[in-house]
Protein backbone atom coordinates (compact mmCIF):
# COMPACT_ATOMS: atom_id res chain seq x y z
CA UNK A 1 0.00 0.00 0.00
CA UNK A 2 3.13 2.29 0.87
CA UNK A 3 4.54 2.08 -2.44
CA UNK A 4 1.12 2.83 -4.49
CA UNK A 5 1.02 6.23 -2.56
CA UNK A 6 5.09 6.26 -3.36
CA UNK A 7 3.59 5.73 -7.52
CA UNK A 8 0.69 8.60 -6.86
CA UNK A 9 3.19 10.97 -5.77
CA UNK A 10 5.61 9.78 -8.58
CA UNK A 11 2.14 10.36 -10.69
CA UNK A 12 1.52 13.55 -9.33
CA UNK A 13 5.07 14.84 -10.04
CA UNK A 14 4.78 13.93 -13.71
CA UNK A 15 1.06 15.55 -13.82
CA UNK A 16 3.11 18.87 -12.53
CA UNK A 17 5.68 18.45 -14.87
CA UNK A 18 3.04 18.89 -18.01
CA UNK A 19 0.42 21.42 -15.97
CA UNK A 20 3.59 23.53 -15.83
CA UNK A 21 4.33 22.62 -19.51
CA UNK A 22 0.75 23.51 -20.96
CA UNK A 23 0.39 26.52 -18.95
CA UNK A 24 3.46 28.23 -20.15
CA UNK A 25 2.64 26.66 -23.82
CA UNK A 26 -1.03 28.60 -23.04
CA UNK A 27 0.69 32.29 -22.41
CA UNK A 28 2.60 31.45 -26.29
CA UNK A 29 -0.97 31.03 -27.49
CA UNK A 30 -2.50 34.15 -26.09
CA UNK A 31 -4.60 31.96 -23.87
CA UNK A 32 -3.87 33.48 -20.66
CA UNK A 33 -7.10 32.13 -18.36
CA UNK A 34 -5.86 29.23 -19.30
CA UNK A 35 -2.22 29.65 -18.83
CA UNK A 36 -3.12 30.55 -15.33
CA UNK A 37 -5.39 27.27 -14.67
CA UNK A 38 -2.69 25.32 -15.71
CA UNK A 39 -0.14 26.76 -13.46
CA UNK A 40 -2.44 27.01 -10.89
CA UNK A 41 -2.85 22.91 -11.28
CA UNK A 42 0.98 22.38 -11.38
CA UNK A 43 1.66 24.05 -8.31
CA UNK A 44 -1.39 21.94 -6.37
CA UNK A 45 0.26 18.79 -7.91
CA UNK A 46 3.85 19.47 -7.02
CA UNK A 47 2.74 20.32 -3.60
CA UNK A 48 0.40 17.34 -3.52
CA UNK A 49 3.02 15.44 -4.23
CA UNK A 50 5.72 16.63 -1.84
CA UNK A 51 3.37 16.42 1.32
CA UNK A 52 2.30 12.91 1.17
CA UNK A 53 6.47 12.21 1.58
CA UNK A 54 7.12 12.53 5.07
CA UNK A 55 3.56 13.96 7.28
CA UNK A 56 4.22 16.37 9.73
CA UNK A 57 4.21 14.41 13.26
CA UNK A 58 0.94 15.55 15.19
CA UNK A 59 1.22 18.00 17.66
CA UNK A 60 0.70 17.00 21.74
CA UNK A 61 -1.24 18.53 23.66
CA UNK B 1 55.80 33.38 1.93
CA UNK B 2 54.04 36.61 2.73
CA UNK B 3 53.47 37.96 -0.60
CA UNK B 4 52.31 34.57 -1.94
CA UNK B 5 49.66 35.32 0.82
CA UNK B 6 48.95 38.47 -0.66
CA UNK B 7 48.74 37.32 -3.80
CA UNK B 8 46.31 35.14 -3.10
CA UNK B 9 43.73 37.47 -1.08
CA UNK B 10 43.67 39.93 -3.72
CA UNK B 11 43.09 37.27 -5.88
CA UNK B 12 39.68 35.91 -3.66
CA UNK B 13 38.98 39.43 -3.45
CA UNK B 14 39.57 39.55 -7.34
CA UNK B 15 37.35 36.96 -7.88
CA UNK B 16 34.33 38.43 -5.57
CA UNK B 17 35.16 41.56 -7.00
CA UNK B 18 35.21 41.39 -11.19
CA UNK B 19 31.84 39.37 -11.69
CA UNK B 20 29.69 41.71 -9.88
CA UNK B 21 31.82 44.91 -11.21
CA UNK B 22 30.81 43.36 -14.74
CA UNK B 23 27.43 42.83 -13.66
CA UNK B 24 27.01 45.72 -12.55
CA UNK B 25 28.76 48.08 -15.34
CA UNK B 26 26.27 46.01 -17.78
CA UNK B 27 23.13 46.04 -16.10
CA UNK B 28 23.10 49.33 -13.84
CA UNK B 29 25.59 51.51 -14.60
CA UNK B 30 24.68 51.47 -18.59
CA UNK B 31 21.03 52.52 -18.08
CA UNK B 32 21.70 55.42 -15.83
CA UNK B 33 23.52 56.85 -17.78
CA UNK B 34 21.11 57.63 -19.94
CA UNK B 35 19.48 61.64 -20.21
CA UNK B 36 16.27 61.10 -18.79
CA UNK B 37 17.78 58.80 -15.86
CA UNK B 38 16.72 60.09 -12.86
CA UNK B 39 19.40 61.69 -10.23
CA UNK B 40 18.07 59.32 -7.58
CA UNK B 41 18.92 56.55 -9.68
CA UNK B 42 22.07 57.41 -9.99
CA UNK B 43 22.94 57.49 -6.34
CA UNK B 44 21.34 54.23 -5.70
CA UNK B 45 24.20 52.85 -8.70
CA UNK B 46 26.85 54.43 -6.69
CA UNK B 47 25.97 53.06 -3.42
CA UNK B 48 25.86 49.92 -5.19
CA UNK B 49 28.96 49.69 -6.37
CA UNK B 50 30.48 51.38 -3.07
CA UNK B 51 28.90 48.10 -1.26
CA UNK B 52 30.05 46.09 -3.97
CA UNK B 53 33.47 46.62 -3.22
CA UNK B 54 33.28 46.87 0.48
CA UNK B 55 31.94 43.77 0.80
CA UNK B 56 34.92 41.23 0.07
CA UNK B 57 37.02 44.01 2.51
CA UNK B 58 34.54 42.99 5.43
CA UNK B 59 34.05 39.91 4.45
CA UNK B 60 37.67 39.33 5.84
CA UNK B 61 36.93 39.81 9.37
CA UNK B 62 32.94 39.94 9.62
CA UNK B 63 31.95 37.10 7.10
CA UNK B 64 28.40 37.06 7.37
CA UNK B 65 28.55 40.91 7.17
CA UNK B 66 30.70 40.85 4.39
CA UNK B 67 28.20 38.92 2.54
CA UNK B 68 25.42 40.45 3.82
CA UNK B 69 26.92 44.03 2.46
CA UNK B 70 28.18 42.44 -0.91
CA UNK B 71 25.10 40.21 -1.86
CA UNK B 72 21.86 41.60 -0.25
CA UNK B 73 22.72 45.02 0.25
CA UNK B 74 24.40 45.44 -3.55
CA UNK B 75 21.26 43.46 -4.63
CA UNK B 76 18.85 45.50 -2.75
CA UNK B 77 20.37 48.75 -4.58
CA UNK B 78 20.94 47.67 -8.06
CA UNK B 79 16.78 46.54 -7.80
CA UNK B 80 16.49 50.16 -6.10
CA UNK B 81 18.28 51.54 -9.12
CA UNK B 82 16.34 49.87 -11.90
CA UNK B 83 12.97 50.46 -10.32
CA UNK B 84 13.75 54.34 -9.95
CA UNK B 85 14.88 54.10 -13.33
CA UNK B 86 11.43 53.32 -14.60
CA UNK B 87 10.77 53.85 -18.12
CA UNK B 88 14.13 54.11 -19.08
CA UNK B 89 14.16 50.12 -18.40
CA UNK B 90 11.31 49.27 -21.42
CA UNK B 91 11.45 46.42 -23.19
CA UNK B 92 11.81 48.35 -26.31
CA UNK B 93 14.53 49.86 -25.28
CA UNK B 94 17.22 47.15 -24.03
CA UNK B 95 20.01 45.98 -26.17
CA UNK B 96 19.06 42.19 -25.97
CA UNK B 97 22.42 41.02 -26.46
CA UNK B 98 24.02 43.26 -23.52
CA UNK B 99 21.06 42.01 -21.81
CA UNK B 100 22.31 38.04 -22.09
CA UNK B 101 25.94 39.47 -21.71
CA UNK B 102 24.62 41.27 -18.05
CA UNK B 103 22.79 37.77 -16.87
CA UNK B 104 25.90 35.99 -17.54
CA UNK B 105 27.46 38.45 -15.39
CA UNK B 106 24.91 37.97 -12.89
CA UNK B 107 25.70 34.32 -13.34
CA UNK B 108 29.52 34.99 -12.34
CA UNK B 109 28.75 37.27 -9.41
CA UNK B 110 26.83 34.43 -7.86
CA UNK B 111 29.37 32.02 -8.37
CA UNK B 112 31.89 34.30 -7.00
CA UNK B 113 29.93 34.51 -4.00
CA UNK B 114 30.12 30.69 -3.45
CA UNK B 115 32.92 28.80 -1.79
CA UNK B 116 35.65 26.67 -3.93
CA UNK B 117 37.91 24.35 -2.64
CA UNK B 118 41.22 26.15 -3.17
CA UNK B 119 43.47 25.34 -6.58
CA UNK B 120 46.31 22.88 -6.07
CA UNK B 121 44.38 21.44 -2.28
CA UNK B 122 43.40 17.45 -1.54
CA UNK B 123 41.38 17.13 0.64
CA UNK B 124 42.72 13.57 1.95
CA UNK B 125 45.39 15.19 2.44
CA UNK B 126 44.38 18.02 5.45
CA UNK B 127 46.24 17.59 8.47
CA UNK B 128 43.10 16.63 10.06
CA UNK B 129 41.37 14.60 7.95
CA UNK B 130 40.39 11.19 9.80
CA UNK B 131 42.09 8.06 8.37
CA UNK B 132 40.64 4.89 8.01
CA UNK B 133 38.66 3.54 5.46
CA UNK B 134 36.30 5.41 3.14
CA UNK B 135 33.07 6.09 4.46
CA UNK B 136 29.85 3.88 2.74
CA UNK B 137 26.52 5.32 2.10
CA UNK B 138 23.97 4.47 5.01
CA UNK B 139 20.97 3.92 2.93
CA UNK B 140 20.47 3.38 -0.55
CA UNK B 141 18.44 5.16 -2.95
CA UNK B 142 15.05 4.50 -3.59
CA UNK B 143 13.71 2.79 -6.58
CA UNK B 144 13.30 5.05 -9.41
CA UNK B 145 15.29 7.83 -7.94
CA UNK B 146 17.10 9.11 -11.06
CA UNK B 147 14.77 8.56 -13.50
CA UNK B 148 12.29 10.87 -11.77
CA UNK B 149 15.30 12.93 -10.87
CA UNK B 150 15.65 13.18 -14.77
CA UNK B 151 12.49 13.42 -15.52
CA UNK B 152 12.38 16.80 -12.95
CA UNK B 153 14.81 18.41 -15.05
CA UNK B 154 13.30 17.61 -18.34
CA UNK B 155 10.28 18.85 -17.03
CA UNK B 156 12.13 22.25 -15.69
CA UNK B 157 14.18 22.37 -18.82
CA UNK B 158 11.31 22.07 -21.03
CA UNK B 159 9.50 25.15 -19.10
CA UNK B 160 12.35 27.36 -19.53
CA UNK B 161 12.68 26.37 -23.28
CA UNK B 162 8.69 26.89 -23.97
CA UNK B 163 8.93 30.62 -22.37
CA UNK B 164 11.17 31.32 -25.70
CA UNK B 165 7.28 30.44 -27.80
CA UNK B 166 5.86 33.88 -26.03
CA UNK B 167 6.59 36.61 -28.80
CA UNK B 168 3.98 39.20 -27.01
CA UNK B 169 7.04 41.23 -25.19
CA UNK B 170 5.41 42.35 -21.75
CA UNK B 171 4.26 38.75 -21.46
CA UNK B 172 7.16 37.19 -22.71
CA UNK B 173 9.07 38.42 -19.18
CA UNK B 174 5.95 37.05 -17.46
CA UNK B 175 6.64 33.84 -19.52
CA UNK B 176 10.65 33.81 -18.26
CA UNK B 177 9.91 34.56 -14.92
CA UNK B 178 7.01 31.67 -14.26
CA UNK B 179 9.17 29.51 -16.41
CA UNK B 180 11.86 30.20 -13.72
CA UNK B 181 9.75 29.41 -10.84
CA UNK B 182 8.03 26.78 -12.47
CA UNK B 183 11.27 24.92 -13.38
CA UNK B 184 12.51 25.94 -9.70
CA UNK B 185 9.90 24.32 -8.09
CA UNK B 186 9.87 21.18 -9.90
CA UNK B 187 13.61 20.92 -9.01
CA UNK B 188 12.79 21.28 -5.76
CA UNK B 189 9.91 18.46 -5.45
CA UNK B 190 11.50 16.35 -7.65
CA UNK B 191 15.05 16.45 -6.13
CA UNK B 192 12.58 15.13 -2.94
CA UNK B 193 10.00 13.06 -4.60
CA UNK B 194 13.73 10.89 -6.16
CA UNK B 195 15.36 10.48 -2.53
CA UNK B 196 11.90 10.72 0.07
CA UNK B 197 10.21 7.44 -0.64
CA UNK B 198 11.04 4.37 0.94
CA UNK B 199 13.46 4.47 3.81
CA UNK B 200 12.32 6.25 7.25
CA UNK B 201 8.80 7.64 6.40
CA UNK B 202 7.95 3.86 5.51
CA UNK B 203 6.81 3.86 9.17
CA UNK B 204 4.19 6.27 8.59
CA UNK B 205 0.86 4.78 7.65
CA UNK B 206 -0.29 5.14 4.21
CA UNK B 207 -3.52 6.68 4.83
CA UNK B 208 -1.88 9.37 6.69
CA UNK B 209 0.62 10.04 4.19
CA UNK B 210 -2.26 10.80 1.70
CA UNK B 211 -4.47 12.39 4.46
CA UNK B 212 -1.29 14.79 5.37
CA UNK B 213 -2.13 15.70 1.55
CA UNK B 214 -5.97 16.45 1.68
CA UNK B 215 -5.80 19.69 1.47
CA UNK B 216 -3.82 20.12 -1.27
CA UNK B 217 -5.45 17.24 -3.07
CA UNK B 218 -9.12 18.21 -2.76
CA UNK B 219 -8.12 21.85 -3.82
CA UNK B 220 -6.69 20.25 -7.04
CA UNK B 221 -9.62 17.92 -7.40
CA UNK B 222 -11.92 21.07 -7.23
CA UNK B 223 -9.56 22.46 -10.16
CA UNK B 224 -10.02 19.56 -12.16
CA UNK B 225 -13.55 19.64 -12.27
CA UNK B 226 -14.22 23.31 -12.27
CA UNK B 227 -11.66 22.79 -15.26
CA UNK B 228 -13.74 20.26 -16.56
CA UNK B 229 -17.11 22.39 -16.13
CA UNK B 230 -15.61 25.46 -17.89
CA UNK B 231 -14.50 23.22 -21.30
CA UNK B 232 -18.29 22.04 -21.45
CA UNK B 233 -19.59 25.05 -20.96
CA UNK B 234 -17.21 26.52 -23.71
Amino acid sequence: MSRAVDVLSVLLLVLAVLAFAAGIYALGNRDDLRALYFLVVGALCLRSSTEMLRPRSRSRG
Amino acid sequence: MVSLDRARSLFARAYLLVPGVYAWLATVLSPTLGREAPASARVSAFLALSVLVAGPFVAVEHPRLGRAVGVFAFVALCCMSWLLLGSELAIDRLDPLQAALGALGWAAFAFGWGSLRQLGTVPEEHPNVLGGSSLRAREALPWGALPVLALSIAGAAACLALAWRVARPDHSLLAHAAAVACAIATLNAGAKVAIGRGGTQQAHEPARRVSAASRSLGALVVCVFAGLFWAVLR
